[in-house]
């Protein structure tokens, strides 16, 4: 007699949440600037780590642009397995370069999710920067950028410390998603945000957009 | 709730996801049952979309006028593959259209407009998907469009999916009945009726546990025991449906799943 608990479930793999953090680490980054970042990357880590879900679905990954030119320090891993670095400055700010070599690792990262029969969640790059950018390429690579949002392919997220170039941020950032400042170094503050984001995204079900939190608690407005 | 066509035995079921019931939201599942003579009979599932404000008005809506409209339209006799199609088209049409009456929207292209000035009763607070299969004497016929699946059992045993979950890029965003595009996002099956033996419409809810989500190939070790138990003799079709209700909404699929699940199921008592 056929019985209703001998049926077997399907295990398919969790869906990812790929985000990318653009980081400055230019020589303007010296003194309190990067270690607060650091403690803000180290907040960043621990906090998502705590999430069980978000451990396995939410996948990280960090490019710098600054000390030692533009160096991807971490290709994408899921949370649990993110380390966060140490980063030191130096350097100018080739945020153009920064941002290509992070259009084509996103545009990879998909491709592989793709091969693999893996869904996941539109993608996110999120920059902080104190300054503008010294390479001429950026145009160009901000122009793909634009592309790239226009056709749902990624969030981007520009966030400017005291001292960056607001105005040329913008023009790099999507015009319904403008740069935001800083408030003093709050980055700690950033990062737990951007790891509840990344939470609830995580978490979110078919035909449901995601209200994201606040952000009133480290911008300043 | 259920019934039997002759030779078809129906049942289905709806129940509320965890998640929703935590946040004290009905089911925004609906489906429908429509048995047209002794040979034809209709299937509707529809999934209400979770950040559409009115979605359970919505799927319900949508299942009622489809099947509504099919069963209006269609003849006892034994309809031609083309008409299934033709049929079921405007089973999809009519969800539509009722949809928009619903929204208060005008048809054509005034909507946006009226959306602006009217901004709570916009079509896509009534956001849902739409599953509507069509049994005839001769075929088998399936339209769908968005998330969920129809799968069937063959009567050489193997299961396939005849409509797939067609989410967009991102596995958080999929087509409505509702969006402007949606035609663009219609999937349509027809098979011949001799061949299947098991029929089996599901809401998203269920993919996760029933479907190999990289090919959209349903799991045989989740269908199989589920068609031959509802073929049973043993139990009628309430008690069947009381049984699915409670493996649907036991812990066991639960931690599995927190959203809300449909499943309706016929299976062929000729073979």
């Amino acid at each position: 007699m056929a019985a209703l608990d001998e049926i077997e479930f399907v295990s398919n793999p969790d869906p990812r949440c790929p985000c990318l953090l653009l980081l400055d680490t230019s020589g303007s980054m010296q003194g309190s600037r990067i270690e607060e970042l650091n403690r803000g990357l180290q907040t960043f880590q621990e906090h998502i780590q705590q999430d069980q879900l978000a451990r396995r679905r939410c996948e990280i990954a960090v490019i710098t642009f600054g000390n030692g030119g533009v160096q991807t320090l971490q290709d994408f891993v899921t949370a649990d397995e993110f380390q966060a670095p140490e980063l030191t400055p130096g350097g100018g700010t080739p945020m153009g370069a920064a941002l290509s070599r992070g259009l084509d690792l996103l545009r990879a990262r998909k491709q592989t999710y793709r091969e693999n029969g893996v869904a996941y969640y539109r993608p996110w790059i999120f920059l902080i920067t104190d300054g503008e950018p010294t390479d001429d390429t950026w145009p160009q690579a901000a122009q793909r950028l634009h592309e790239e949002c226009e056709k749902n392919g990624l969030v981007f997220f520009a966030v400017g410390v005291a001292g960056a170039n607001m105005q040329k941020l913008a023009q790099i950032a999507m015009p319904n998603r403008p740069p935001v400042m800083l408030q003093g170094l709050m980055f700690v503050e950033m990062f737990v945000w951007l790891s509840r984001s990344q939470q609830s995204i995580s978490r979110s079900k078919v035909g449901e957009q995601v209200a994201l939190p606040p952000i009133s608690g480290w911008a300043a407005i | 709730m259920l019934n039997t066509s002759r030779n078809w035995r129906v049942v289905g079921t709806s129940v509320t996801g965890t998640r929703h019931l935590r946040e004290e939201r009905e089911c925004e599942d609906a489906f429908a049952y429509v048995s047209l003579s002794e040979h034809i009979f209709l299937l509707a599932v529809a999934d209400g979309a979770g950040t559409a404000s009115r979605s359970k008005e919505g799927a319900e809506c949508a299942v009622h006028a489809a099947t509504s409209a099919v069963a209006s339209i269609i003849g006892a006799e034994s309809s031609d593959e083309v008409f299934c199609r033709t049929v079921l088209e405007r089973g999809l049409l009519a969800a539509r259209e009722a949809l928009e009456t619903l929204a208060g929207s005008a048809p054509g292209g005034e909507r946006e407009a009226i959306d602006e000035a009217f901004p709570r009763q916009s079509l896509s607070a009534f956001a849902t998907t739409l599953i509507l299969v069509l049994v005839t004497s001769t075929w088998l016929a399936a339209l769908q469009v968005g998330d969920g699946a129809v799968v069937v059992q063959l009567v050489k045993g193997t299961v396939e999916t005849i409509t797939k979950p067609d989410f967009k890029e991102y596995i958080n965003e999929c087509s409505f009945i509702t969006d402007s595009d949606y035609q663009e996002h219609v999937q349509y099956a027809i098979r011949p009726l001799g061949e299947v033996c098991g029929i089996a419409l599901l809401t998203d809810g269920i993919q996760m546990i029933s479907l190999e989500l990289a090919t959209n190939t349903p799991y045989a070790p989740f269908f199989v025991p589920l068609f031959s138990f509802i073929a049973q003799a043993k139990l009628n079709e309430s008690e069947l449906a009381a049984e699915l209700y409670k493996f649907l909404a036991s812990p066991r699929v639960c931690e599995q799943t927190d959203d809300d699940k449909t499943l309706v199921l016929a299976v062929s008592l000729s073979n």
